[in-house]
């Protein structure tokens, strides 16, 4: 009796087991249709999104809040893609992701769904940096571009040339407030402030239209030495584990005269209380003798993943969410400058016009990646620039090679 | 020599639960209270928000469902289809047996990146992307080498006898193996199976690969990725939480089971 | 007795039994191991629309000039060492001493194991919060015993990064190690321990001339399976670091991983691990000959 009692729980077990595990992947709560967002630190993009739930009723758009670090998100998105799994189907898409998942086949074409009034509205530059050999896979919502801050009440013309820079972060140091402060930490951040640096001496990193590597230049070693120089004069000596949090923060407790870093900065500061936002101008970054300066651009914005099962109404929500109005909201609560003209504040319109893109290469993460290290390897002064900048475009040459 | 041992063996003991013991304390402290430094030793105002947030914010319940079938199904799989493969084996002449083990053996000498790419090609061309199967089928191949080992090794000492007499009594191969060596090997089967569920619960790399839906994952790789609310803060509390909840199953089957366990893993040392 | 099996009819059927096991086998395991080594000499990347152009042994001669990977190898040489030898050193003091052991209450035993039955990714999130510069318990401790007077940054060196997973890995696999060596050591017959005595040997003598001859196949067996499973560690350095700072704790499978999944460079990551193979094949080749056959010359 005992036995016969054991043997059919047993059995019944395994037959729930089975069938729990025959269900099939589920596609979520019920229809609907999933985006892969950054932490929602502010609630406004799971507000945006129950706006358009309400506003426009249908399968709803789920928000998922993944972890900070863009690598990571990027990375969580490739494998979805890989799985062709319509795991995701609107992309919150960085401009460095572009060129990857286009040339993978990963994102839908929108060219064609760019209204009139949207195309003079956007910038330029972040209309071609969501395009990929021609066209348009990314729809703007946020830009980006390195600008340097300065104590305005120390400084009375913020410098042009690397040489100013560096003398007045010298004349000004003192005990508690450090001269320079940028993001030396071993990341795409890094990228990014190396190549204002390095095209601000008139140098490339690759070449846009040969992908030629350009890496092994005078130039770039300039550019490196530059940085190297600063490290521990006029920028702390742990300015090499930075990244922007943590030289915001030290600029905003009055800890430095120059800051380089992108303009959610002046956002937070305009809003902190204090003396400190009447003491803070901006400025282009800092570039060599008869060169421009060159800031870096970033920018944000949506495409569809075509894998998606819905994609009209995936573009109906990218199409909302990059309204004038709903970018609005977003600068409002964030801070984020948002890529449309008509919202950007005049101060930062010239540096964001003519910032300058990353190279739109697919195998751009593996050739930031080569940058990074050989960079951060000099940097901390374990190899020297001219070896660093030797290598990283001996290995860049040897990935793009076909 | 003898007193350091014994020292040692105390002390690892405490050091084998201290950090455990610190997670279950932490997992119980508000956010507020995880912030102290020094940090306190117990919490002040116990709280079971954590544990609330995991399983009503977070999937967790889905996790651990996924997890156990997933474990429970691959290890059953596992289990039937080495009982089976042993079975041939202790009963094959010795010169094959030895060449046949010493394969299964270098099997487990490809590290499991080896087969990821690949496999992960299959489980899509056969749609199980995101689906329970497509980790079942292959945690069951990955414990087929030592199962098979183990429970070659114990069938191998099931005296011919008992094969006689069944055969005496008109019983067929399949038959004999079903009705009378299976439950004579209980227990060597019982131990076979909790190996393989525990290596299965505890893989990351192909459940972090091939589950990359919220509603497929399962815990271990849940609680590793476990992300934050907000763009620079870590949940601590949720992850310690995290911690304590995914630990849990996996002690309370170690404290029933551990003789099973050690015997398991000591199979090769006791030849 | 002879094996009575082997006059029955349906010898046939013998095949079936092998069947199920065998299907998964090929499936998981054969088939693919000889698809990577495949994809080892081509060229397959995202650039080729994921179609594989073969290119013979130009992605091993790649590896030969990636600074990176010899780095990562490296790194995961030096992890693999020291956590290895740590865990035997521990493991085999530990097993010397552990009568007491065998007779414990269950409940201790459990507690004991409780690490090596825990998932690795789950252990490294567990480290993770100890090592936290701000809130661990680690630095916490460490100061209050005025044993350092600044917090450890532990993650966000290289040297203390290295040595926190190495921390991390030899807790979870000590208890493992243990057992297989108590083992080992039980099965020692009782009257070479005599022999010993009464040739006027102390502890030591048994040691050497008794317990670690008998240990030594074992110790060669559980050694390669822990060599070979730490070298080939994805999981723990992959949730505790990712790799970082930097690259310091970057091993081979993370390298290889990120190759696959991130770079989308399939060749190149089946070369990689293809490269790891071989290495593991040559080094147990090695510790064969170092190991075993002065085993064999001993007894």
């Amino acid at each position: 009796m005992k036995r016969a009692a054991v043997q059919i729980s047993l059995w019944s077990g395994l037959a729930i087991l089975l069938a729990y595990s025959l269900r099939g992947p589920q596609s979520g709560a019920g229809a609907g249709l999933s985006v892969l967002m950054e932490p929602d630190g502010t609630g406004v993009w799971r507000d945006l999104v129950g706006q358009f739930n309400r506003a426009y009723p249908g399968p709803p758009v789920r928000l998922i809040e993944g972890p900070p670090a863009t690598n990571t998100r990027e990375d969580l998105y490739s494998i979805s893609f890989l799985s062709r799994d319509a795991s995701y189907d609107i992309v919150y898409c960085d401009s460095i992701w572009v060129a990857k998942f286009a040339a993978a086949g990963w994102l839908r074409d929108l060219s064609g769904k760019l209204s009139d009034g949207d195309r003079s509205d956007f910038l330029p530059v972040e209309l071609q940096a969501g395009s990929y050999q021609g066209k348009l896979y990314r729809m703007p919502a946020f830009t980006d571009a390195g600008v340097l801050f300065y104590r305005k009440d120390l400084v009375q013309k913020p410098p042009e040339t690397f040489e100013d820079l560096v003398r007045l972060a010298t004349a000004l140091r003192t005990a508690d407030r450090w001269g320079f402060l940028w993001q030396g930490k071993q990341y795409e951040g890094l990228v990014a402030v190396f190549l204002e640096v390095l095209r601000g001496y008139g140098g490339e990193w690759i070449d846009p239209q040969t992908r030629q590597v350009r890496l092994n230049s005078p130039q770039a070693i300039q550019a490196v030495n530059f940085l190297r120089s600063t490290v521990g004069t006029i920028s702390p000596p742990a300015v090499t584990t930075y990244a922007e949090e943590d030289t915001r923060n030290i600029f905003q407790n009055g800890g430095a005269v120059f800051l380089r870093n992108w303009p959610y900065v002046w956002t937070l500061i305009q809003r902190s209380g204090g003396t400190l936002k009447d003491r803070v101008g901006i400025a282009p970054m800092v570039h060599a003798p008869g060169q421009k300066s060159a800031a870096t651009l970033g920018g944000w914005g949506f495409g569809i993943s075509s894998y998606s099962r819905d994609p009209e109404r995936a573009w109906q929500f990218v199409e909302f969410v990059t309204r004038r109005e709903q970018l609005r909201q977003v600068q409002q609560r964030q801070g984020r400058i948002p890529a449309r003209r008509s919202l950007i504040p005049p101060e930062m319109l010239p540096v964001v016009e003519s910032a300058r893109p990353r190279p739109s290469i697919p195998e751009y993460a593996q050739a930031s990646d080569i940058l990074q290290r050989w960079l951060s390897a000099a940097l901390t002064g374990r190899v020297s620039s001219e070896r660093a900048m030797k290598e990283a475009a001996a290995e860049t040459s040897l990935l793009l090679a076909k | 020599m003898r007193a350091l041992s014994k020292t040692l063996i105390v002390a690892f003991r405490v050091l084998a639960v201290a950090p455990i013991a610190w997670h279950v304390v932490s997992s119980l402290k508000s956010p507020h209270e995880l912030a102290r430094i020094p940090p306190t030793l117990w919490p002040r105002d116990a709280t079971l928000d954590n544990y609330r947030e995991l399983f009503t914010r977070r999937s967790f319940g889905r996790y651990y469902a996924n997890s156990f079938v997933i474990a429970a199904l691959s290890s059953l799989l596992c289990v039937s289809a080495a009982s089976l493969a042993a079975y041939g084996l202790a009963r094959t002449r010795a010169s094959i047996r030895g060449i046949i083990t010493a394969s299964l053996l270098m099997v487990a000498f490809f590290p499991p990146i080896v087969l990821l790419f690949p496999l992960y090609e299959l489980v899509r061309a056969a749609g199980l992307v995101n689906h329970p199967w497509g980790l079942i089928l292959p945690y069951s191949a990955l414990n087929l080498p030592l199962s098979i080992w183990f429970l070659t090794g114990y069938f191998g000492q099931i005296p011919y006898e008992i094969e006689e007499a069944a055969a005496v009594d008109g019983l067929s191969r399949l038959q004999t193996f079903m009705k009378i060596i299976l439950p004579l090997s209980a227990p060597a089967l019982a131990t076979t199976g909790m190996l393989a569920f525990i290596f299965a619960w505890n893989e990351f790399m192909f459940a972090l690969t091939f589950m990359n839906l919220e509603s497929a994952k399962t815990i271990t790789v849940g609680v590793a990725t476990l992300s934050g609310a907000f763009t620079y803060e870590i949940p601590w509390g949720l992850l310690a939480a995290g911690v304590v909840a995914s630990s849990f199953p996996l002690i309370l089957l170690v404290t029933v089971f551990q003789r099973r366990i050690v015997a398991g893993l000591t199979a090769g040392a006791g030849k | 007795m002879r094996n009575p099996n082997q006059k029955r009819p349906g010898r046939g059927l013998e095949a079936l039994f092998y069947l199920p096991a065998a299907v998964l086998l090929v499936l998981v395991v054969v088939y693919p191991i000889v698809r990577t080594t495949f994809f080892s000499f081509t060229r397959t990347t995202l650039d080729t629309g994921f179609q594989s152009e073969f290119v013979g042994v130009q992605n091993y001669l790649r590896l030969v000039s990636d600074s990176r990977f010899h780095t990562t190898l490296w790194v995961t040489t030096s992890f693999t060492v020291i956590s290895v030898a740590l865990e035997f050193a521990l493991g085999l003091l530990l097993a010397l001493g552990a009568d007491s052991f065998v007779r414990g209450r269950g409940l201790i035993r459990a507690f004991f194991l409780a690490p090596w039955t825990l998932p690795t990714a789950i252990i490294a999130v567990l480290w993770a919060w100890i090592f936290n510069d701000q809130y661990g318990v680690l630095n916490a401790l460490l100061t209050k015993a005025h044993i350092v007077q600044t917090p450890i940054a532990w993650l966000a060196t290289p040297t203390s990064a290295m040595a926190s997973i190495i921390i991390a890995d030899v807790w979870k696999t000590t208890p493992f190690v243990f057992l297989v060596l108590l083992a080992g050591i039980q099965n020692v017959p009782r009257e070479l321990y005599e022999a010993v005595e009464i040739d006027g040997g102390g502890a030591w003598a048994k040691f050497r001339h008794v317990t670690w001859p008998f240990l030594l196949p074992f110790v060669f067996i559980s050694l390669v399976f822990r060599l070979i499973q730490s070298f080939a560690i994805f999981d723990l350095v992959y949730v505790m670091t990712g790799g970082g700072p930097g690259g310091a704790t970057e091993t081979v499978s993370v390298y290889a991983y990120q190759t696959y999944m991130r770079y989308l460079d399939i060749g190149y990551a089946s070369a990689q691990v293809g490269a790891v193979v071989i290495i593991l094949a040559v080094t147990t080749y090695v510790l064969y000959r170092l190991l075993l056959r002065r085993y064999a010359r001993l007894v």
